[in-house]
């Protein structure tokens, strides 16, 4: 392993800064995922602010938590925000923020009311009230990227099943246990 | 200089602004700049889901400027960052290959020939000058991912930069000296620990506050979501909307 645990990265982390629980340690994440494989389920908190690019052995924390959320999804264990934003764009071809909430709050996930609320106050401030409660209208784009995952997602259960790897399907993905709602 | 203008997802409804007044200057700046089909960049969310589709859904955006003989250029850091990122895993020919057997399927190819630029870079780089007219002191807020990683930020001191500030300055404008112009605004937060958020929106804003500045430029639309709804009572704009509502023409 070449991290030698000097800390660099939680002490310049955004979200360590935040994070009243002190739960939140990229350096001992780094260290549990290199020495026992763990992959914590606090990677999802990461702010990808980037700010532990300061690594004196160039780790690249950021990327070892990327490296972890890519394995849960992987897993099949993917957060409510992930999903929603995933099947947003693979509808949308882009990701528009009035179907993203929808299909978050659809979900179940709990939001802040506070934050709801003034999203909801700066939405209709910037792009007016008919834009934010108009029918979401999926963009010219959206065929194309919507065949980008059908081959891609296609291609890969083919090659999965060939070798007879059992395919976990995504349709079934839970939400995360341990991701603060 | 060709640009494909690369508005981000967030310009059809919280970064409408940002947007709509980029465009309106470059426009202003006599800029030969179009308009194309862009889909999403993914960001790391779908790079993480499945990093086959998040290249091939930027090789697309790539491919289009490339069709029009087009560089593009991007109001969003976290667009520029994953438009750049690919344009240099694309440099890699098998890479390519592999991604131009998926674009054949929606009949489009990639050559490997667009370059991707922030507004900021654009601006700060033009002959043609600007000027507005304005006494407000102003805090230049970059954030996070137009610098950092390094290796994808733009060409700038990653502790210290100086491009935003000498632009504004340029303009016309009184720039103060930031402390928290690199912090992070906590946007990403917003959906894993509002409390968390809250607490570090607020502290870039109080900090700007303390700086002795009247209002924060940003140059990132998730940033400039953030630091608005985490209070109202500081003014947050769009650095672009600060230059034409007080431009001299």
């Amino acid at each position: 392993m070449k991290c030698y645990q000097c800390g660099t990265c939680t002490a310049d982390c955004t979200y360590a800064s935040v994070d009243d629980s002190g739960r939140f340690n990229p350096r001992r994440m780094v260290l549990d995922y290199f020495e026992k494989g763990k992959i914590s389920e606090l990677c999802w908190l990461c702010a990808t602010c980037f700010k532990c690019y300061r690594c004196p052995k160039d780790v690249k924390p950021y990327e070892v938590l990327a490296e972890m959320r890519a394995e849960h999804i992987r897993k099949g264990k993917i957060p409510a925000h992930v999903k929603a934003f995933v099947e947003t764009v693979r509808s949308y071809g882009e990701l528009d923020e009035a179907v993203f909430f929808l299909k978050l709050m659809k979900s179940g996930k709990m939001m802040d009311f506070s934050i709801v609320v003034s999203s909801l106050k700066n939405s209709i401030k910037n792009g007016g009230l008919s834009k934010t409660i108009s029918i979401p209208k999926k963009s010219p784009c959206a065929e194309e990227v919507s065949k980008i995952f059908s081959i891609i997602e296609g291609s890969k259960l083919k090659v999965e099943k060939s070798i007879n790897v059992k395919v976990e399907k995504e349709s079934e993905n839970t939400i995360t246990e341990g991701v603060p709602a | 200089m060709k640009l494909a203008f690369f508005p981000g997802c967030s310009a059809k409804s919280s970064g409408m602004k940002y947007a709509k007044t980029s465009l309106e200057l470059m426009r202003k700046l006599d800029l030969d700049v179009s308009c194309l089909e862009f889909n999403c960049c993914g960001t790391h969310v779908i790079e993480e889901y499945n990093e086959d589709i998040w290249l091939a859904m930027n090789a697309r955006n790539l491919a289009l400027a490339e069709d029009i003989g087009a560089d593009i250029v991007t109001t969003c850091p976290a667009c520029y960052q994953n438009l750049k990122k690919a344009s240099i895993k694309l440099k890699d020919e098998d890479k390519l290959k592999e991604v131009n057997a998926v674009l054949a399927s929606i009949n489009r190819e990639y050559k490997g020939n667009t370059s991707v630029f922030h507004v900021v870079e654009i601006f700060s780089k033009l002959s043609k000058k600007i000027t507005v007219d304005s006494k407000l002191k102003v805090a230049a807020y970059y954030g996070c991912q137009i610098l950092r990683p390094p290796e994808l930020g733009i060409n700038d001191d990653v502790e210290n930069p100086s491009i935003f500030e000498s632009l504004l300055e340029k303009v016309g404008f009184e720039v103060v000296d930031f402390k928290a112009k690199t912090e992070c605004c906590g946007g990403p937060l917003l959906l894993t620990d509002s409390d968390a958020f809250k607490k570090r929106a607020v502290s870039i804003v109080l900090e700007a506050k303390k700086c002795g500045a009247d209002c924060i430029a940003t140059l990132c639309p998730l940033c400039q979501f953030s630091l608005e709804i985490a209070q109202d009572k500081f003014p947050i704009e769009p650095f672009t909307s600060l230059i034409v509502n007080n431009i001299i023409d």
